[in-house]
């Protein structure tokens, strides 16, 4: 699950919010508990639950100052939302929402850093006018109303000043991220049949392993380092070539090898990652790979192009491995799921 | 280019009208309804209006929506019921409000989001309305018919101004993903024969970043085809296939990279130049679905690539991957032009609904 988190969220930006989000709602609950009694307490909350979408600007003073004026404008959206309601005016609103929200379409398209703004105008526009018309007995008042704005508006800026960052990295653990899913998609092709084209393989089967090819590289573009980035990249490109290498109209000996260099590669590969909790193991298990794959008879159709793509994988690899000396690679996933991820089972 | 950009400003206007004659409606509605909490029909009608292209869009964002409207009033009920004290809605209302945060980043599960915006939402009502009952009886009522309901005003509305773009976007991806291949393949080939330019060869990064494209948008086709599973599936066969063809692309690239091939010359440069000919002839006729014209062309394809492999590059074992390449290449045009995808979008065209 963790895993499944980063791999969507692999630049921080929505667990950045969500931590954003629960410090202003607790702070807005805080407020609304000593606030004590009053019609107008719950719209502390309202604020504090909506105004963080606003979120604009590139320098935390230029976010606070972006973050206060559309704050501004939320509130007075809430006193004519409310008016409006009170005095069951319909079509001023029905005028100020169509309004709103065609400018929030407009805005989504060209106007991006407003249209946070400008959509939570039209939504509390909208809620106002409900609660309005519902609030017969007219205990929303100005003054209650302008207190709890300001008790969310602090909730909100509070928030944003204890949690300044609107991104972050997620260090180490994109690496295990990485060795997760890179095992997850080695166990997956070692396991499958042979298959004379990529295309033969069963629809989901394929899916899931396009899914998996395509977040390893979303992963690998993350990492900052740039020498460990590049040899993440080297090793998916030559699994990538291995797991679709071409045998249109070949022998069926040739295909035979093929499927046998892709199964060996596939599966040392996992077993590294599953067995490598010490890199001389990992090491070890790419040798013996390495004593398969020059052991195997000449072919007079591969031209050694796939043996040398393997082995650039397994050299990666390795010396990736032996650099993360101490790093429990295989602490991810515990061995003995390795079997139900291979049936690709479980995601 | 101009074209483009009025066609684009033109779709925004139509975005902007359709939600405010959906807006004005659902207030209209609202207003006129008794109940309490009548405004979920404008809210529900503004979300889903949101980020619509066509009627299908809407479609699908109200399934989601609804979808989710459930989950979100099943989880809000049952807290609700099981921890009626209003500290225990204080510390949901903290709860669900991160977790709403949270969902988004599953941005392909729409509904997972809605479930806890609901749930938060029906947290804070409780407790703006805590003299109201909060039976499953007043939650089923306020939250899920409002939100059918303004749905609904947004699909009706959607369907009469927005234009049904999907079948075109459709052929057009199919056309545009067609292209795309041939362009790597071009580069490809134009190395090996020295003719012609090189830019724009395969790179599986690129590869894979457009695959991304392309996998955002298959939920939108289910929808486009209004569930015809057999023809979606078939539409994610061709997208997995010409994916592989792009590999292939790579792995001629990374063959002439790893053993260092010399430009082909004489006859072997000729037939690659041939065969660059009719592989664009073969994909110009299936953009053009012209299935019969591609058949043709694709023999000659083929006639072109048994002659390549009796060259003495390939014997020799110098320019094996590459021909193996070409022709897996070729076994997946043959089953692009007979596949059930090219006869659809044929069909579709000639039965009197225009594609283009």
């Amino acid at each position: 699950m963790l895993i499944r988190y980063i791999r969507n969220d692999l630049e921080g930006v929505y667990t950045a919010e969500m931590l954003r989000g629960s410090i202003s709602m607790l702070a807005g609950v805080a407020f609304y508990e000593l606030s004590g009694p009053g019609a107008a307490g719950a719209y502390i909350l309202i604020i504090a639950l909506y105004g963080l979408r606003a979120l604009a600007g590139k320098t935390l003073i230029r976010r606070l100052l972006s973050m206060a004026a559309s704050l501004i404008l939320l509130s007075s959206v809430l006193f004519s939302g409310i008016f409006f309601g009170h005095e069951r005016l319909i079509v001023p609103q029905a005028l100020l929402t169509c309004l709103l929200s065609a400018a929030t379409v407009y805005c989504l398209a060209r106007l991006k850093d407003f249209s946070g703004t400008v959509m939570f105008m039209s939504i509390f526009e909208v809620v106002a006018f409900g609660m309005g018309l519902i609030d017969r007995g007219r205990e929303v008042t100005a003054e209650g109303l302008l207190t709890a704005c300001a008790a969310g508006s602090v909730s909100v800026l509070l928030a944003v000043i204890l949690v300044p960052f609107t991104r972050f990295h997620w260090c180490g653990m994109i690496n295990r991220c990485f060795y997760h899913d890179l095992r997850l998609y080695a166990l997956m092709m070692g396991s499958a049949e042979f298959y004379e084209s990529f295309t033969d393989l069963p629809q989901k089967r394929k899916s899931r392993i396009l899914a998996l090819q395509s977040a390893l590289l979303n992963t690998s573009e993350h990492v900052l380092d740039p020498v460990r980035r590049g040899r993440y990249q080297s090793i998916l490109n030559g699994l990538i070539l291995i797991c679709y290498w071409p045998t249109a109209g070949t022998e069926p000996e040739h295909i035979a090898r093929i499927n046998r260099i892709r199964s060996g590669i596939f599966s040392c590969v996992a077993g590294m990652l599953v067995k490598g909790r010490n890199s001389s193991r990992a090491a070890a298990a790419a040798d013996g790979c390495r004593r398969m794959l020059s052991a195997m008879p000449e072919d007079r159709f591969c031209n050694g192009e796939m043996t040398r793509h393997a082995l650039r994988v397994l050299d990666d690899l390795t010396s990736l491995l032996r650099e993360d000396r101490g790093y429990e690679y295989g602490a991810a996933m515990p061995e003995k799921k390795t079997e139900e991820y291979a049936d690709g089972k479980k995601s | 280019m101009a074209k483009r950009a009025d066609s684009r400003n033109h779709v925004l206007m139509l975005q902007m009208a359709a939600m405010a004659v959906t807006m004005a409606i659902a207030e209209g509605v609202s207003f006129l309804c008794s109940a309490e909490q009548s405004f979920w029909i404008p809210l529900t009608a503004f979300c889903v209006s949101l980020y619509i292209d066509t009627p299908l869009t809407a479609l699908r964002r109200t399934v989601n929506r609804i979808l989710g409207s459930i989950y979100g009033v099943i989880i809000a009920g049952l807290v609700c019921l099981a921890f009626p004290e209003q500290e225990a809605m204080l510390v949901f209302l903290v709860v669900f409000a991160g977790l709403t945060l949270w969902s988004r980043v599953f941005f392909k599960f729409y509904y997972f989001f809605v479930a806890f915006m609901t749930a938060t939402v029906i947290m804070l009502l409780s407790i703006l309305m805590i003299h109201t009952p909060l039976t499953p009886d007043y939650l089923i009522t306020e939250r899920l018919i409002f939100t059918a309901g303004g749905a609904f005003i947004s699909l009706a509305v959607s369907a009469v101004i927005m234009p049904s773009l999907e079948r075109l976007d459709m052929l057009r991806t199919y056309r545009h993903y067609l292209t795309r291949f041939y362009l790597e393949y071009r580069a490809s080939l134009n190395r090996l024969s020295g003719t012609g330019p090189e830019e724009g060869a395969a790179v599986i990064q690129g590869v894979f970043r457009s695959a991304r494209d392309y996998s955002e948008k298959l939920p939108l086709w289910s929808y486009a085809l209004l569930f015809n599973r057999f023809v979606y599936r078939s539409f994610v066969r061709f997208l997995h296939r010409i994916h592989k063809m792009r590999i292939m692309n790579a792995a001629v690239a990374s063959s002439i990279d790893s053993v260092s091939l010399p430009e082909a010359e004489g006859r072997t440069a000729e037939l690659l130049a041939e065969n660059r000919r009719m592989t664009k002839k073969v994909l110009l006729s299936l953009m053009l679905l012209d299935r019969e014209r591609a058949q043709g062309y694709l023999r000659k394809l083929s006639a072109v690539n048994e002659e390549l492999s009796e060259t003495e590059e390939f014997r020799d074992n110098r320019m094996a991957t590459v021909v193996i390449a070409i022709r897996d290449i070729e076994l997946d045009l043959s089953h692009l032009t007979n596949g059930t995808l090219q006869l659809y979008l044929a069909w579709k065209n000639s039965s009197g609904h225009e594609l283009r």
